[in-house]
């Protein structure tokens, strides 16, 4: 550290947050922020208040911390900080060690990801954070929450988002009264449809071979299938599980761009469109241009008509 | 070969006739997504429940 007098300050604080007087110190680092802030010391004040935070993470004083996390991300924004990797890493390390059952958590990684929205260049966050928050999310029991993290992640998310829904699974099917009251289909359809959302047939690909792959060398349970191979493509055939075929086919069809064989898929498995109608009808739209017909208004039609198009 | 076989590689060998607009390695680049598609419905099985054995070494139980 640079600053002499940032660094005694840390000091002073580290002493008394050893000697248990966690308000006073988590009070004179925020008044000593202020100072910095309004000076617009804004390095200083970041590093005061990342290091603050820490050692009161550690501490297990973890209201203050993220109090102090919510005021670092304040003075990120009034100074304009960008995502990078320095800015990240404060942030991760700080998210890596908060304890996930924090009350606070889910608005960290809110107040973490709209700074990196605001300030990155990714629409809905920056993929690096999101593979750490999405770890923290899960371990906190913010299942689905981290699972829309852990698809807009980078690739070392992939293992992490199967084997989340291979353990759910497995729970779910140790919870089920009868056989078949649990569908493997429902957990591999998340991974198939949220990839092919975003246009990530690579990761559609490696999540859900990964996720075949263990149902198939499950233990627990007999699984019948046979691998089929068409020029560079090789597909598992499961006689006894439809929707798993289906979704199989319907990322090969994605990637196909072919519409008619897209029509001919919902139709040769007409039970299963009617279960993904909505999915099936966002994928026709972006990979086929395949228009949704808006359900007709005669009301606001006919007014239009006599209004002169006005409404 | 049952129906469902038979049926299942007519697909394949139709889908697979040409190459395709996307190949297995594309990924649309993540700063260039504008939507996310459709929020998919919740599991009708109770909450998932955090393993720290899956999660340690990157390997899940089978």
């Amino acid at each position: 550290m640079s600053n002499v007098k940032l660094a005694k300050t840390l000091e002073r604080f580290e002493t008394k947050i050893k000697d248990g007087h966690y308000y006073e110190a988590h009070q004179t680092l925020r008044t000593i922020t202020n100072r910095y802030v309004r000076a617009k010391k804004y390095d200083d004040a970041i590093e005061l208040l990342a290091k603050g935070a820490q050692l009161l993470i550690k501490a297990k004083q973890g209201g203050s911390a993220t109090d102090l996390i919510f005021y670092l991300l304040e003075v990120y924004d009034l100074a304009k900080i960008q995502v990078d990797d320095l800015s990240s890493s404060r942030l991760v390390q700080l998210l890596s060690i908060l304890d996930p059952q924090e009350p606070n958590l889910k608005d960290v990684i809110t107040g973490v990801n709209n700074w990196s929205i605001k300030f990155g260049k990714y629409k809905f966050g920056d993929p690096y954070l999101h593979h750490i928050m999405s770890k923290k999310l899960l371990q906190g029991g913010y299942c689905y929450e981290a699972e829309r993290y852990m698809v807009l992640a980078t690739k070392d998310s992939i293992e992490d988002y199967v084997n989340f829904l291979w353990d759910w699974y497995l729970q779910a099917q140790e919870e089920s009264k009868e056989e078949g009251d649990c569908n493997i289909a429902d957990f591999y359809s998340r991974i198939i449809l949220n990839y092919l959302f975003i246009f990530n047939i690579k990761f559609a690909y490696s999540a859900g071979e990964m996720f075949l792959t263990k149902f198939i060398n499950n233990n627990k349970k007999k699984v019948t299938s046979w691998k089929i191979k068409k020029n560079e493509f090789e597909l598992s055939f499961f006689p006894d599980y439809e929707e798993l075929n289906f979704l199989e086919l319907l990322l090969l069809t994605c990637q196909s761009g072919n519409k008619a064989l897209f029509i001919g898929l919902k139709q040769s498995f007409p039970n299963i469109e009617s279960k993904y109608s909505n999915e099936l009808q966002y994928l026709g739209q972006e990979y086929f241009g395949i228009k949704t017909q808006k359900p007709v208004n005669f009301l606001q039609d006919m007014m239009s008509g006599l209004l002169g198009g006005g409404l | 070969m049952t129906a469902n076989e038979s049926d299942f590689i007519k697909f394949m060998t139709l889908a697979t006739l040409e190459a395709p607009v996307y190949p297995n390695d594309y990924v649309k680049p993540l700063n260039q997504i504008e939507n996310l598609g459709v929020a998919l419905s919740p599991l009708p099985y109770k909450k998932y429940r955090y393993n720290v054995n899956s999660h340690k070494n990157g390997s899940s139980s089978d």
